[in-house]
């Protein structure tokens, strides 16, 4: 897989110091979210790190530690400090609403970035079930991303089981579409029913 | 969780086919594994041939073998897994059918006792009954039915009215002919008998030439 090309402004070195000037961070901040998103959505990196270390990544082959860094441009020798990370990743969890911890309370889990809304991942997983003649019955969440013979479209293969919670939860559940069966003995979600 | 009005409810079946699925998942998982494992022993067994240890070589090798024979039973396991998920999900399914079946049975039987031949001999005669004295009141109130008389004049006045409307087209008909065809001969009744004789007698002649 070709390496992902950072837009311009990604080797312009002020973009790296937190500016002083509120309009001109404003424009900073929305300059880094829009490189975080386009990154992620070429990636399929559905869970970042606090620092924007990649976690996850629907490429099974894909080499995490091999991807190019965020929130540094070795080109120019420049790197986006801790403090101001947070600035931005806060920036497109609560301004933007493109991205959520995947549990406020332990934000070491990690963040979704949502470079596709949960509303437009229910689509695709309601229509995917629709489809396939699958509604009323149950499935299991290993069939609706891992298996290689239930027939799923390309993107929904290997899907983030943390975005699927998401999907279910926020979406297709308030929907009064779906509704989900525990895995025995632990919390995590091991098969849902959608209708 | 139960805070929507509409959430789809989880049964008993429901819960059964998630346990299987979820054996069926784990089962792929473990031939996933077992594959990988069979992949590495490959290479194992062809490093000792490299290096010459026969032994250590067919050690990995029988321990493949033993592998894949593993592998040949998950299959098996899964197709019965697979099988009765689908055996028990066309059931649910037949199931639905029947239900339908009943329900339908039951309207049916409802509306045929509602229509029994008794009720409906009754309801017949009831109105044969109202219509009898429907027309004694009238009879006795003298607004009865029209009388032969009245319904001649009543259908003359129908054919008046209809020459009135449609008799352009009554006019444009043309007369039926009436004269007398006066063209066509009598038939003869003397000539025919005497022609059939000549016929007879002409045969003979004709014959004679084949005999001789």
């Amino acid at each position: 897989m070709e390496t992902f090309e950072f837009p311009k402004i990604h080797s312009f070195p002020p973009l790296y110091t937190k500016q002083p000037n509120a309009t001109v961070l404003q424009q900073q901040l929305d300059s880094w979210c829009s490189i975080i998103l386009s990154y992620c959505e070429y990636y399929k990196v559905s869970t970042i790190s606090t620092t924007g270390t990649i976690v996850y990544s629907q490429f099974e082959e894909l080499k995490i530690d091999t991807l190019p860094p965020i929130f540094e441009n070795k080109q120019i020798n420049r790197a986006v400090d801790d403090e101001f990370k947070s600035d931005i990743i806060k920036h497109l969890i609560h301004k933007l609403n493109k991205a959520e911890y995947i549990n406020t309370k332990i934000p070491d889990q990690g963040i979704l970035v949502y470079w596709k809304s949960l509303a437009d991942w229910a689509t695709i997983l309601y229509d995917f079930v629709e489809n396939s003649g699958q509604l009323g019955t149950v499935l299991t969440i290993y069939e609706l991303t891992k298996s290689e013979d239930s027939g799923l479209p390309e993107s929904l293969k290997n899907l983030d089981y943390n975005l699927l919670v998401k999907v279910l939860k926020n979406i297709l559940i308030k929907q009064g579409k779906a509704q989900i069966l525990m895995q025995e003995g632990t919390d995590q979600i091991g098969g849902v029913k959608i209708v | 969780m139960g805070q929507g009005p509409s959430t789809p409810k989880i049964t008993a079946q429901d819960r059964a086919i998630f346990q299987m699925k979820q054996q069926r998942d784990k089962l792929k998982q473990y031939q996933k594994r077992i594959n990988t494992t069979i992949q590495r022993q490959n290479d194992l067994a062809k490093e000792a041939i490299k290096k010459g240890e026969t032994d250590r070589a067919k050690f990995y090798l029988r321990s493949k073998k033993h592998q894949q024979s593993v592998i040949t039973k998950t299959y098996d396991q899964l197709d019965n897994l697979e099988n009765l998920i689908g055996t028990i999900e066309f059931k649910l399914i037949e199931k639905d059918v029947i239900y339908g079946l009943t329900e339908g049975n039951k309207v049916l039987n409802k509306l045929n006792t509602e229509m029994s031949v008794d009720k409906i001999d009754k309801i017949l005669d009831d109105l044969e009954d109202h219509k009898l004295r429907v027309d004694e009141v009238s009879d006795l109130l003298g607004a009865g039915n029209l009388s032969n008389n009245e319904e001649f004049e009543v259908d003359e006045e129908l054919e008046k009215l209809n020459q009135e409307i449609n008799g352009k087209e009554s006019i444009n008909l043309p007369d039926a002919p009436n004269d007398k065809i006066q063209t066509l001969p009598d038939v003869p009744s003397k000539i025919e008998p005497e022609k059939s004789e000549v016929d007879e007698s002409q045969e003979p002649e004709g014959a004679n030439p084949i005999a001789a």
